[in-house]
């Protein structure tokens, strides 16, 4: 098990900032991140895209930022949990709590500061009937472990740059690859896409383009996976695996369950200190919504600040803070 | 602004995902996309990336009148292409501005999943 003063959830921005702003108060960080790496929409959705409002810098991108903030909080020596979602986050009868996540791992926390954006990324998932019943027996939509597929027959949906460079890996592990587009072209890197056209050509890979995938038989496991090419023919391909690469989009997932007050897709908060209707348990960032909420970063960072003043009262319930700059006290690492 | 008398009415119909529709009056001269217009008519569309065509949450199927807009650009024919349940008419509302080409036309919200 994992200890911590504070568990934060969520590593972008706001999350990564919250370390700061708690450690400086000597407060101790463990961060939980279902991707598997930091940063939350700035690294999966604009990573390249310049910012101009953050304060300071007159434009960053999304990455320089993340690289900075996780410069920022380096002294501070947070924790991560990167990969894994938090699916519940228990109270215990001394007040602190149990959080448990998608793969099991459990950390003990005296706060909990939900910084989870959007929600978790998640795979987008096509329309196809039965799919989920198929997950985990021959559906997978991510391909962690390259060397699972060896071997066996495949099926990859999608035209994007995932699908593509997976297509590829697995073109030399699995028996059988097959690859099936939307569209007759890809976007994607030119030398990818090349790549691709030439494995098809020499009869490596089985190409269908202008199709998608319709349906999935099986008893009881994948068996075939019914594909339908534009104004033609229907196929059945036998299948042992079904991998739609659509890239990944946030949902709010397991935040809206646990019982805090909520406003659509957003956890209420106060202004005070950002504490959610539960005690000890705070959201930050992206997550919250209160009267005047705005989504930007620097909003996020001003919360971050409040929240772990408002927190220091549960981990140091015998100390009173004293109010210092940085440029006073310096950062005082541990 | 400048002289209003020329100001180019435009009207469509919009679907939501609930399939209740609603008549949409807006201006063509406005330099709004059909993703801001569809908004402020109360249309509930997520637009996470706010414009960029970079999170595909306000994709919008044209049920009528595809022809008339302007073939979609690289970012947003890269975007559609990573939403798998985008089909022909398939279009990101934020990549596509008002003009007088969308009177009459049909637009209906796709669950962006
Ligand atoms: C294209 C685009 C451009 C933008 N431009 C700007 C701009 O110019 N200026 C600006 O200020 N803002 C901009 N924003 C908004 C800005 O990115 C967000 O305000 C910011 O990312 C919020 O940070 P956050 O840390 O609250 O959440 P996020 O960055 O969304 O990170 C939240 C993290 O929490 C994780 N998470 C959620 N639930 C769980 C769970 N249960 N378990 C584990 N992990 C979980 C998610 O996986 C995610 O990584 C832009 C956004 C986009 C998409």
């Amino acid at each position: 098990m994992i200890s911590t003063d504070i568990c934060v959830i969520g590593a972008g921005p706001v999350g990564l900032f919250a370390v700061f702003e708690a450690g400086l108060l000597k407060m101790r960080c463990h961060v939980v991140d279902a991707l598997t790496q930091v940063g939350g929409q700035l690294t999966e959705i604009y990573p390249r895209k310049p910012i101009y409002d953050i304060p300071g810098y007159p434009e960053i991108t999304g990455e320089q930022l993340i690289g900075q903030l996780m410069a920022q909080i380096a002294p501070f020596r947070p924790s991560f949990t990167l990969g894994e979602r938090v699916e519940q986050v228990d109270k215990q009868p001394d007040d602190t709590f149990l959080l448990t996540t998608s793969a099991g791992t459990v950390i003990s926390a005296g706060v909990v500061v939900i910084a989870g954006g959007l929600g978790c990324f998640e795979p987008r998932k096509p329309a196809i009937p039965d799919l989920q019943l198929y997950e985990g027996k021959g559906v997978a939509y991510s391909v962690r472990d390259p060397e699972v597929f060896r071997g066996r027959q495949v099926v990859i949906v999608g035209g994007g740059d995932s699908a593509l460079d997976w297509t590829l890996v697995l073109t030399g592990i699995a028996d059988k690859v097959t690859l099936v587009h939307r569209g007759n072209t890809f976007r994607g890197a030119p030398d990818t896409a090349g790549k691709i056209q030439e494995l098809a050509s020499a009869g490596k890979l089985d190409l269908i383009t202008r199709a998608h995938a319709t349906h999935l038989t099986g008893a009881g496991r994948l068996e075939r996976v019914g594909v339908s090419v534009y104004g033609g023919e229907s196929l059945l391909i036998p299948a042992d695996d079904f991998v739609p690469l659509f890239g990944l989009t946030p949902k709010l997932g397991p935040i809206a369950e646990w019982g805090l007050n909520m406003d659509k897709d957003a956890v209420s908060v106060t202004t005070l200190d950002y504490s959610t209707s539960e005690k000890r348990i705070y959201a930050i960032g992206d997550i919250n919504q209160y009267p005047g909420k705005l989504k930007l970063i620097l909003c996020g960072f001003h919360e971050a600040a409040l929240m772990a003043r408002s927190a220091f009262q549960f981990i140091y319930p015998d100390q009173r803070i004293n109010f210092k700059y940085t440029t006073v006290y310096g950062i005082n690492a541990f | 602004m400048g002289s209003m008398h020329s100001e180019r009415k435009i009207e469509f119909k919009a679907y939501d995902t609930d399939g209740d529709w609603r008549i949409v009056e807006a201006s063509a001269d406005a330099r709004l996309s059909l993703m801001d217009i569809l908004r402020s008519n109360g249309f509930d569309i997520k637009g996470v990336c706010g414009g960029l065509a970079l999170c595909g949450t306000c994709i919008v199927k044209v049920i009528s009148g595809t022809g008339e807009l302007a073939p979609p650009n690289d970012d947003e024919a890269a975007m559609l292409e990573m939403l798998p349940d985008a089909g022909t008419g398939s279009r990101l509302a934020c990549q596509l501005p008002l003009s007088l080409s969308m009177n009459e036309m049909v637009f209906g919200l796709q669950n962006y999943e």
